[in-house]
């Protein structure tokens, strides 16, 4: 009980102290967004059905051999918040749903529309029954019809905004090098924080107009924002010679270029940018001002883009007998914006996060394992961010909000 | 309509991208966005391409202008001590400064945190780098595209098996860093409207990135194993995949996410008779069998246009849809529908179309579009007009090259 006193007095003091938000999510995006506002001092309170409803939310499968996986990553989503059985076909379940929505300042829906429509929570519907509200419903391509129903997937998101066009950029070959996803699912959680920040507006809106705002992200919208440089490149007439994502994604060499490269080396891959003239010397300083750079038509980055043929196999050669940490620092020490290429194991372990502590310890004492989980994605001076995996088990505060509000539900 | 950020007054000396896509939300939402800039040192991107009509210039870039609207700009020469004087007089009447120079830049400008809480006490500040105003790589030097292999995205994306993939599409460190910060800089504004109190909101893009990398995380913890590239495919959900669907360069993106999922697109496609096996009934069976799977799925998109197989299948309520080129994206009707184009008129580039916004309220309907600002283009209206600086003295500091 200490414990959990302890976290909400430190919830008491965060940017969003006082913050009341309910989460009725299905997935890593409105998860993280929760998880976002809770971090950061909001009491954060999770409707859910069951255990099974909670493992089906974020995970899919069953796969027997990533329930531990599960585990942890409902652990890093849902710490530090409160959990309420909710059952749409119980009366006093609802009863206490509007209760808990009526003290509320922000309801996070991330379900598929007919499931919140068949429980009462339609968006349209929930933000007219609490006006004071700021709801924010998550789908994949907003509530308008024709997109209202559609099932959301964060490789969908992702494919209806063009980003795998763009990823890779400029291959040899379109069958062998089908369109790409990013790894992980950055789009469900981009679509969580870009929820957060909706969210937060809607409140500054409420405090200007004293009304809540029904807010309708669209994954797609928030992942085609991120897609600026390739719209402009149609909208502006703007050519192609030194578009590095390319309007088309065939490029019959598939190279990296002196502009931007991810290059091999003696153990593994780093990667440079040398837009700059500077840049680009800086580069040479530290391959040692090789005589093969030093042609006329070298010293200019459309000409070394355009000839970039002829410097490769110099470029490498040299590449191929120094480490990525020696190229790293080295070029780092001429300003040129050079980075290893790091594994998930290279980046734990890097000095920087290490010394910025941003991986905090998740120990698995049963498994003898440690997860190694992020901490902060921002720093607030005065009003830090709360870690917190202690996530609780579904249901657990159902009695004590309950009673905290004057409902009664079935023991 | 009341937009939420109106009466937010912001001093923004942030460059490229990161820094203006975050500024850009403010101006949008309704906040007063006065950009700082330079003649003599002009934001980078101002000269990149896309270039309107493939001329270069310093008021043609695309890229630029999509990043930049709604905001008013001013030039400054910072390494004139008068400079730092008027910057300092700006802020102090602005809620908000943010910045993305290298490390300590701001300091040598002398308008580091030190300095404004000082002039200005309930200021919110938000500084970022690349790699964050602390630790031993504190100084170094960052762009979003090299930066994203540090951050481990780089590993886990590319051909199953394969090496690390060199291009992330959406410049998307540069943009994922920037919703990051206005997260801490939007809590810090509700904390500041309850409280009073300001403060420094800091961040660094790598942490902005590394910290949505949590499977693999989790994978690397549990399992001990390094985590490579998947390309499109998932550890726990089978199918799930882009497969090449009728037509030239055509893709469909499908992702079979439960074993309800699976009966129901069994319905849909028909497939082989083995794919009424009992053992396929879960994801780990399904997964087993992976590329056999895949391939008979090949075999039914490969009929069908992408749009017809996503069609199809979300009618069944499965996840799946057009991996779209940029151009089907400038026509989708549905992004059309909600308002996400934003038109800019623009009197060097004229009438122009630009990325929006990923959520859409009610106050923003009409939402109002400022074109991006010309270099210095608001140097009177916020020194003389809104600073009450004399006339003549604005001359006298433009002859001395202070407001350039």
């Amino acid at each position: 009980m200490k414990a959990v006193n302890d976290e909400r007095n430190e919830q008491a003091t965060g940017a969003l102290a006082g913050t009341r938000v309910v989460e009725w999510s299905a997935g890593r995006p409105g998860g993280y967004m929760g998880k976002l506002l809770r971090g950061l001092g909001a009491e954060v309170v999770l409707l859910e059905h069951s255990a099974a409803d909670r493992v089906h939310a974020i995970d899919a499968g069953p796969v027997p051999q990533s329930a531990l996986q599960t585990e942890v990553r409902a652990r890093f989503l849902h710490g530090g918040k409160r959990s309420v059985r909710f059952d749409a076909a119980e009366p006093a379940s609802v009863a206490l749903r509007e209760a808990l929505l009526r003290r509320a300042d922000i309801l996070v829906l991330e379900r598929p529309v007919r499931e919140l429509e068949a429980a009462g929570m339609g968006p349209e519907d929930v933000a007219a029954r609490h006006p004071h509200l700021v709801v924010v419903a998550i789908t994949l391509a907003g509530l308008r019809p024709g997109a209202r129903y559609l099932r959301a997937a964060d490789l969908v998101v992702q494919a209806m905004a063009a980003l795998p066009r763009g990823t890779p950029a400029r291959v040899p070959n379109l069958e062998e090098h089908p369109p790409l996803k990013p790894g992980g699912y950055q789009a469900d959680y981009t679509s969580g924080l870009a929820g957060a920040n909706a969210a937060l507006l809607g409140l500054q809106l409420r405090r200007r107009t004293g009304q809540g705002q029904l807010i309708d992200l669209s994954q797609q919208a928030v992942i085609a924002s991120f897609m600026r440089m390739d719209i402009a490149y149609r909208t502006y007439d703007g050519g192609d010679g030194a578009n590095i994502a390319g309007q088309t994604r065939l490029s019959p060499t598939g190279k990296f270029s002196t502009v931007w490269g991810l290059v091999p080396c003696r153990d593994g891959y780093f990667a440079f940018q040398a837009s700059e003239q500077y840049q680009w010397d800086g580069l040479m300083r530290v391959m040692g001002d090789p005589d093969w750079a030093k042609g006329e038509r070298f010293q200019d980055p459309i000409e070394r883009f355009l000839y970039w043929d002829e410097l490769e196999p110099h470029f490498i050669a040299w590449c191929m007998e120094h480490d990525k940490a020696e190229i790293f620092h080295a070029a780092q020490a001429e300003h040129v914006p050079v980075f290893p290429c790091y594994t998930i194991e290279e980046l734990v372990q890097d000095e920087q996060q290490r010394a910025r502590a941003f991986f905090v310890d998740l120990p698995l004492r049963e498994h003898g394992a440690v997860v190694k989980l992020p901490n902060a994605v921002v720093h607030l001076e005065t009003t830090p961010w709360r870690p917190s995996f202690d996530a609780p088990e579904p249901g657990a505060d159902t009695a004590a909000l309950a009673r905290e509000l004057g409902v009664e539900v079935k023991a | 309509m009341t937009l939420p950020l109106e009466g937010i007054r912001v001093c923004d000396f942030s460059w490229v991208i990161a820094g203006p896509y975050a500024t850009q939300f403010l101006g949008l939402m309704g906040a007063e966005v006065i950009k700082v800039e330079s003649s003599m040192h002009t934001d980078i991107n101002r000269r990149l391409p896309p270039a309107a009509n493939a001329v270069l210039g310093p008021e043609r870039s695309g890229l630029w202008q999509g990043l930049n609207l709604n905001k008013k700009s001013v030039t400054l020469n910072m390494r004139e001590p008068q400079a730092r004087e008027l910057a300092l007089e700006l802020i102090k009447t602005c809620d908000i400064v943010i910045e993305n120079f290298s490390f300590g830049q701001m300091e040598k400008f002398g308008l580091g945190w030190d300095d404004l809480k000082q002039a200005k006490p309930d200021i919110i500040y938000v500084t970022s780098s690349g790699l964050g105003r602390t630790g031993p790589y504190r100084s170094y030097v960052t762009f979003g595209p090299p930066l994203t292999a540090y951050t481990g995205l780089a590993s886990i994306t590319g051909q199953p098996g394969g090496r690390p993939e060199r291009w992330v599409g959406g410049l998307w460190s540069d943009h994922q860093a920037a919703t990051t910060s206005l997260f801490g800089l939007l809590a810090a504004l509700e904390h500041r409207d309850r409280t009073g109190e300001g403060q420094m909101v800091e961040y660094s893009m790598c942490e902005a990135i590394s910290g949505q990398l949590i499977e693999p995380l989790i994978e690397y913890g549990v399992t001990g194993e390094v985590p490579g590239p998947r390309g499109n495919l998932d550890p726990s959900m089978c199918p799930h995949n882009i497969y090449r669907a009728k037509g030239d360069d055509a893709w469909v993106a499908i992702a079979v996410q439960d074993d309800a999922d699976w009966r129901r697109f069994r319905e849909v496609v028909g497939g082989p008779e083995w794919w009424a096996d009992s053992s396929l009934d879960t994801a780990a069976g399904r997964l087993a069998r992976r590329a056999e799977i895949d391939a008979a799925v090949t075999e039914w998109t490969l009929r069908r246009t992408p749009q017809e197989a996503a069609a199809a299948l979300q009618a069944a309520n499965i996840a799946a849809g057009n991996v779209m080129t940029v151009e089907e994206v400038l026509a989708d009707p549905v992004l059309r529908e909600r308002g996400f184009w934003l038109e800019q008129d623009h009197p060097e580039v004229g009438r122009r179309t630009l990325a929006g916004i990923g959520w859409d309220m009610p106050a923003m309907e009409n939402l109002p579009v400022q074109h991006a600002p010309l270099l210095g283009e608001h140097n009177w209206e916020v020194f003389v007009e809104q600073l009450g600086m004399d006339p003549e003295r604005f001359g006298e500091l433009v002859a001395a090259n202070v407001i350039v």
